[in-house]
């Protein structure tokens, strides 16, 4: 093994551990939230433990000191809350999320490379508080008898005496650099060191040995994976690796017990045993689970795109060449068409995560807000096991976070305010994600003062956003809000302004498809509901011929399909068209002028009724309907260059390209249009 | 045939020497395991990839005479493998 492969799998072992830490912190935050709910949980404050310390040990391994120093002093504090000393209350949970905070911190730092960090003198200062006298000593505080090793007991653990201590079980990984060799010292030590401790099982991986014409006699090439059963601490295994500095690299990972093994019939606390969201947990974690890198499931999902098309190739030349459906190769193709589609949802929901990665890191977005605006705030998550597509929670953080912050510095009133006002001094704000009709729903809802229509109609039309006199319902008047120039500088706060507008919030969530409504009530809050799709890797959409062209409209802006009586039609101005459309008219665009092909418009026979997310309507027509289908989507920046009318572009069957309409964008033509309009009757 | 006699002390030190003694066997590995007392992580890898070697040249892989030691050294470092290869005493 070189040492560029030795430092390859050290990078990759580092970038593993980042992973773990991610979870852990996760699970940090959502076991925090939940203690405000059950501050005696015994089970609860032991998972924290487990997951401060998993943190530490993984940090030792990797030598990050600062992260191991602030892990540990949190850890000790936590050792006295669950070991019963001291009793959680609403201001040590407070304490806890903020170390939490700081903790993220570190790993963040570390993971971009940082080698120091220096936490906050009074976070520190926080948790020597709860050690009192102990906090000088460096030491860790001395393991309570058996509290070490009854990790994952769904009972408090000073309080049941426990004969022997039980077992625990813990994965190791080693690597070892030959300099490790060099200084005299070797791996049957450690492994007898091991031994030592309890039962272990070891294997070897030899994959990376060469035969012996190429082996270097003073090169290390082998990995061992060892299982160690044993009733020590983690600590002792610890103790065994200190001396070793970095020539020796063991990852340490506690492994979950089985079920059996976590339950106790005579347990005194049993009411853990059956909270739901424990059992949940315990489900997540006895399910088998295997990490891959998310690249090579992005490659996955664009290799089974390709399938998709090349699926379509076939059709299409069935079709071109008379091959009847009915007939054996006809059966073969659409059996092969079923197949292939399960096995792409079945890989897009492979890349799918629970919105819970980004609602939790909102709880930390929402206690800062809090804290800067002097308001009170209780954060509900629901739904955070909905999961959606790692591309599109990607891009979902920064909107949400623009969101949340918005809706505790503009909705939320101050706890006088609210008091006076008659509502419990501590707002409400309510983050909920659920499935509907094949979309994912977001829900920011807060117990605020609500929007005041009368007050955003003045301040659009102080903004030149709309006319004076300009008839607009209660919805048309929010979503003023969203319109670019709403927000200016000077009404900027330090919490949520920071130079970003709604507008901006609008402009994210469309690039991810996403939709954007606000339902409000004056003086009882808002609530801000996005829609996205599940995935941005395919679309359902219709296809359409113009002018010998091929395109792509979505399927969700479609509300209808009429045909189009060209003589129905009738001018407004230059370039511009109406069409009765039911009890009232719908302006037209039609896709020649649009491509900018000359037309005679002859041709023109299908109209699509178009909705845009505002539920306005305007009518598009085109030459002729070919199809509906789910088309895989192609990113035009990636491969070309992006074009303004069109999102993204797909491959058809035949092998050419149709362009998918960006109807955002149509909407925009036609108000240029309107505005034109208006400009010529001045 | 030719048995390579493995010493007591299969250490880091001894690395170098084994690993040119196992070259020079061409045909295949016939080693002698009765003085081992113990093998540290360096010869356990010469020993992998003889083992290795003699599998892709389709040649014999032999230990003979496996001292309790030895069998717990291997053991101990996941060899149990090289100890399906041990022959008639």
């Amino acid at each position: 093994m070189s040492t560029e492969d030795f430092t390859d799998d050290m990078d990759a072992i580092r970038l593993i551990f980042f992973d773990e830490c991610d979870e852990q912190l996760t699970l940090l935050e959502e076991e925090l939230t939940a203690l405000e709910d059950e501050p005696e949980s015994g089970e609860k404050i032991n998972t924290i433990f487990r997951c401060v310390h998993s943190i530490k040990g993984g940090a030792a391994a990797f030598g990050m000191e600062d992260l191991v120093r602030f892990s540990h002093l949190f850890e000790s504090v936590l050792d006295r809350f669950r070991s019963g000393e001291l009793s959680v209350n609403a201001e040590s949970i407070r304490v806890f999320l903020k170390c939490k905070d700081a903790l993220s911190d570190i790993v963040s730092d570390f993971k971009n490379g940082a080698s120091t960090y220096d936490v906050a003198p009074e976070i520190t200062a926080e948790l020597e508080h709860y050690l009192g006298s102990d906090a000088s000593e460096p030491e860790p505080a001395s393991e309570k008898v058996g509290t070490e090793d009854i990790f994952g007991m769904s009972f408090a653990p000073v309080k049941i005496e426990i004969d022997a201590p039980s077992e625990q079980q813990f994965s190791i990984v080693l690597i070892v650099s030959p300099e490790f060799y060099e200084r005299g010292d070797d791996i049957r030590n450690i492994l007898m060191a091991l031994e030592g401790l309890g039962q272990i099982k070891v294997q070897v991986d030899s994959d990376a040995v060469p035969l012996l014409a190429d082996i270097s006699p003073g090169q290390s090439y082998l990995t061992w994976q060892i299982l160690l059963t044993t009733e020590k601490s983690r600590e002792s295994i610890d103790e065994i690796f200190d001396w070793c500095g970095d020539d020796l690299h063991a990852v340490i990972t506690s492994v979950p017990e089985e079920p059996e093994q976590t339950t106790i019939p005579s347990a005194p606390v049993a009411e853990e045993k059956t909270d739901p969201q424990v059992r949940k947990g315990a489900e997540r974690k006895d399910s088998a689970t295997v990490r891959v890198d998310i690249q090579r499931i992005d490659k996955l999902v664009d290799l089974i795109g390709e399938l998709v098309i090349n699926q379509g190739a076939i059709q299409s030349q069935m079709r071109r060449n008379k091959v009847p459906g009915d007939s054996f190769l006809g059966n073969v193709v659409t059996a092969q068409e079923q197949l292939i589609h399960e096995l792409q949802e079945n890989v897009i929901t492979m890349r799918a995560y629970p919105i819970k990665t980004v609602f939790q890191k909102l709880g930390r977005v929402v206690r800062e807000t809090a804290r800067l605006t002097e308001k009170q705030v209780r954060l509900v998550l629901e739904g955070e096991d909905t999961e959606v597509d790692r591309s599109i929670l990607e891009k979902l953080s920064d909107p949400l976070t623009h969101m949340v912050r918005n809706a505790i510095d503009h909705g939320i009133e101050s706890p006088e305010v609210r008091a006076q006002a008659g509502k419990d001094p501590e707002g409400l704000l309510r983050l909920r994600a659920f499935q509907r009709s094949g979309r994912i729903i977001v829900e920011i809802q807060d117990d605020g003062a609500g929007l005041d229509p009368d007050r955003i109609y003045e301040k659009a039309v102080e903004k030149k956003i709309i006319e004076k006199g300009q008839r607009l319902d209660r919805e048309e008047i929010y979503s003023l809000i969203f319109e670019p120039g709403f927000s200016t500088v000077a009404e900027v706060t330090d919490v949520s302004g920071r130079g970003v507008g709604m507008d901006v919030v609008k402009q994210s969530l469309q690039q991810i498809n996403g939709r954007i409504f606000i339902s409000s009530s004056k003086g009882k809050g808002t609530i801000f509901s996005i829609s996205l799709p599940f995935t941005l890797s395919v679309i359902e959409g219709i296809i359409f011929k113009s002018e010998g062209q091929d395109f792509v409209v979505p399927i969700n802006n479609v509300s209808e399909t009429i045909i189009f009586d060209n003589s129905k039609a009738f001018h407004i101005g230059e370039g511009k068209y109406g069409y009765p459309y039911r009890d009232g008219y719908l302006s037209v665009i039609y896709a020649s002028d649009l491509l900018g092909i000359p037309s005679d418009k002859k041709n023109q026979k299908i109209c699509f009724v178009i909705e845009n997310e505002n539920e306005e309507k305007m009518a598009f027509i085109v030459d002729k309907i070919i199809d509906q289908s789910r088309f895989v989507v192609k990113n035009l920046e990636d491969n070309y260059r992006k074009i303004a009318c069109f999102s993204t572009a797909t491959i058809l069957g035949d092998g050419n390209v149709a362009f998918i309409l960006d109807v955002e964008f149509l909407f925009g033509e036609l108000l240029k249009k309107r505005e034109s309009s208006l400009e010529e009757r001045v | 045939m030719s048995v390579l006699m493995l010493p007591e002390l299969l250490d880091t030190k001894y690395a170098v020497p084994f690993s040119e003694l196992l070259k020079k066997e061409e045909r295949e590995f016939v080693l002698d395991g009765s003085q081992v007392g113990r093998i540290g992580g360096l010869c356990f890898q010469l020993l992998v990839s003889a083992y290795q070697t003699a599998q892709v040249q389709d040649a014999g892989f032999e230990i003979r005479n496996i001292s309790d030691a030895m069998r717990e050294n291997l053991q101990l470092m996941g060899g149990d493998f090289l100890l399906e290869a041990q022959g008639d005493a």
